[in-house]
């Protein structure tokens, strides 16, 4: 992974002794809430009904057992001993003092972390597959090209002050899994006819309240153009994104108002006058970034040991392995995904024991590494296959055991109304109902692949709309009520969920989500997911179902 | 006809009408928790004895909670009602209120107890 120079090293000391003055200064009231809060904002600080909550970077997801340790320790130190993994595949604390945030920045520097452009109207963390560098599936490691991003965008003048936040992922699969056609720019590595790798570059997507898939405005974009290409795009937006009226100042609004042709032109234009030599990195530069991302010393078809074996004697196992050990592009190594979703615990949330528990795994069996995924887990990317076992064994009396990757219970929920200033409703609990009712893994397994995703307010922080099953809540008169969204995608099929009626009180919402999902499970066709079959079927007989509840 | 009352913020991004019995609430400073205006001036983290308030009194204690910023970050007035001696969350925003004063539904650990 990447570490940091002297330079980088420097920033991030200064940047944390700024905001200390800056926090002592508001604290003895030598400036004013108004004048405070885009400077902890800036910090990643933010008040939410309880507290403030302090919103940390994993740039593209990837952490170090150091780094784990370190974010357990602030957990248990200055938190309710617990972090929650976001949908940007951050971490963020929800009980944080203001008064000790300097401390916590100060200890995070200490292992190569910040809170910088994790809020604020900049480019956010650049987010990725969880899997890259070692899916099976994958053309090359993308982390490289996420790190150059990131280098660009930190603190860069032009675009620090955007129209709106910012949002950047990138793929090297065929499947999509860093939802790259819902963010402001999804950048998804391909090869050309020539069998060159570079970019599809896709711009407008974007959930919230005026949700869009991302449009292609370039098939195919060299590598090494990639700075200068975004540069491009970001002063088409910067020059032309409304400032006028926050709800129409993504990116998406542009694009979508302008067309994506007359956008891709004003792009092009602005790229073809740009002096790309002075913003586009020089090869060797290119080169250097990327042998921090080298893959690890894995050994030679390691042995798989009682890999095989286990799975016969401990059908537990054998279901673990089914559901969250993945292919590796090694021979006997595996990617294990660790749920975040044991009913237990709010989707998401992870303990200091279980952080350090993960920390000691990765150093121990996969080469020092811990992914975040933007659907709020942790992944182990290389893992021989001969530990797989022990592993699994170590994590079940942390919690950290349930074998539910990608199935009904693995859930994305955003905090909602338990601890958000902007939500309408709750969207833990529901999500913990809903899990509690699909708890039989039998019966998950069974219904299979099914993405459930849960907002509560239109803010869309949950990604209810590109759900599976999408579920909205809303205010009304004071009651939480729920809108079911079906249809929705954020892989490469992505598509924006359809509305299928009216709200359902918190009393109706889980019996009519088990009767969707009884409806699927009668008229599905072999090897057909949910989406599948709602995509065959369409909405009228799934909407009967959902209301005979 | 008489004039509406006044339109007020109800936090977050909620608005509403100065009418009925109101609190003020904010957020401490120094580490967000939620907090309420007593009769005394000063701040506590439980709802259950603040000052209650109506109609011009109650925009007038809201002005004077703004200009306390070395304290609180947020001030606005929440609808209450006062049951017996103690005063409780009413209203559209109950349940917002509810959740501010008690602390998250989801696990009796992260309780208002807990942080008092």
């Amino acid at each position: 992974m990447y570490r940091y120079d002297e330079f980088d090293a420097k920033i991030v000391a200064d940047r944390v002794a700024q905001f200390r003055g800056q926090v002592a200064r508001r604290v003895e009231g030598d400036i004013t809430e108004d004048e405070f809060k885009p400077l902890r904002l800036m910090n990643g600080v933010y008040l939410q009904l309880h507290a403030y909550m302090l919103r940390v970077a994993i740039p593209y997801g990837t952490l170090n057992a150091a780094q784990l340790r370190k974010l357990a320790f602030i957990a248990r130190t200055y938190d309710k001993n617990f972090g929650h993994i976001t949908t940007r595949q951050n971490i963020q604390f929800n009980w944080p003092a203001l008064t000790d945030i300097p401390d916590i920045l100060d200890h995070l520097a200490e292992v190569e972390m910040h809170a910088i452009q994790t809020s604020g109207n900049c480019i956010r963390n650049v987010t990725s597959d969880q899997f890259a560098g070692a899916g099976a599936d994958e053309l090359e490691d993308p982390r490289p090209w996420c790190e150059i991003i990131r280098q660009w965008s930190t603190f860069h003048p032009e675009f620090s002050f955007l129209p709106r936040k910012f949002k950047i992922a990138v793929t090297a699969a065929p499947q999509d899994r860093a939802a790259v056609r819902v963010h402001d720019i999804g950048l998804h590595m391909k090869k050309n006819a020539d069998g060159e790798t570079g970019f599809e570059v896709l711009v407008g997507g974007g959930l919230g309240r005026t949700p869009y898939i991302g449009q292609v405005i370039r098939e195919f974009l060299p590598k090494d153009q990639l700075l200068s290409y975004l540069e491009a795009i970001l002063r088409v937006y910067n020059s032309l994104g409304r400032r006028d009226n926050i709800y129409k100042a993504r990116i998406k609004i542009l694009v979508n108002e302008l067309g994506a042709e007359a956008f891709r032109d004003m792009v092009e234009a602005e790229w073809a006058v740009m002096d790309k030599a002075r913003i586009d990195l020089p090869g060797d530069e290119i080169e250097r970034i990327h042998a921090y991302f080298a893959a690890p010393d894995f050994e030679n078809d390691p042995d798989t040991g009682d890999f095989d074996s286990a799975q016969g004697a401990d059908k537990g196992f054998a279901r673990w392995v089914r559901h969250n050990v993945r292919a590796h592009k090694q021979k006997g190594y595996a990617s294990v995904t660790l749920s975040l979703k044991p009913t237990t615990m709010a989707p998401g949330d992870i303990t200091s024991e279980q952080m350090e528990l993960v920390a000691d795994i990765a150093q121990t069996h996969c080469f020092d590494e811990v992914r975040t995924t933007h659907e709020q887990n942790l992944v182990l990317p290389h893992v021989r296959k001969a530990d797989l076992y022990a592993i699994y064994q170590k994590l079940a009396p942390y919690g950290l055991g349930s074998s539910n990757a990608g199935l009904v219970s693995d859930i994305i929920a955003c905090p909602g109304l338990d601890y958000c200033n902007l939500a309408n409703t709750r969207s833990i609990p529901l999500a913990q109902r809903i899990q509690k009712r699909f708890e039989d893994l039998d019966r998950q397994e069974n219904i299979g692949e099914l993405k459930i995703k849960i907002s509560g307010c239109i803010n869309a922080c949950g990604h209810h709309h590109v759900g599976h099953i999408g579920i909205l809540g809303v205010d009304k008169k004071g009651e939480e009520f729920y809108q079911v969204t079906l249809g929705g995608s954020a892989a490469e099929d992505a598509s924006i969920g359809e509305i299928v009626g009216r709200g359902l009180s918190t009393d109706e919402v889980v019996d009519a989500i088990e009767s969707l999902i009884s409806f699927y499970l009668d008229r599905r066709s072999d090897g057909e997911r949910f989406v599948d079959t709602y995509r065959r079927l369409g909405p009228d007989p799934f909407k009967e179902a959902l209301y005979v509840a | 006809m008489a004039d509406k009352p006044a339109k007020i913020s109800t936090g977050g991004v909620k608005k509403g009408r100065n009418e009925g019995e109101k609190a003020v609430t904010a957020n401490r400073l120094s580490d967000g928790i939620t907090v309420y205006l007593y009769e005394d001036g000063s701040w506590h983290d439980s709802l259950r004895g603040a000052a209650v308030f109506e109609g011009d009194d109650a925009l007038a204690a809201l002005e004077q909670a703004t200009v306390e910023e070395t304290i609180v970050v947020g001030p606005y007035l929440m609808d209450v009602v006062q049951d017996g001696e103690t005063v409780v969350p009413a209203g559209r925003a109950l349940l917002r209120e509810t959740i501010r004063s008690a602390g998250p539904t989801i696990k009796s650990d992260y309780s208002r107890t807990e942080v008092q």
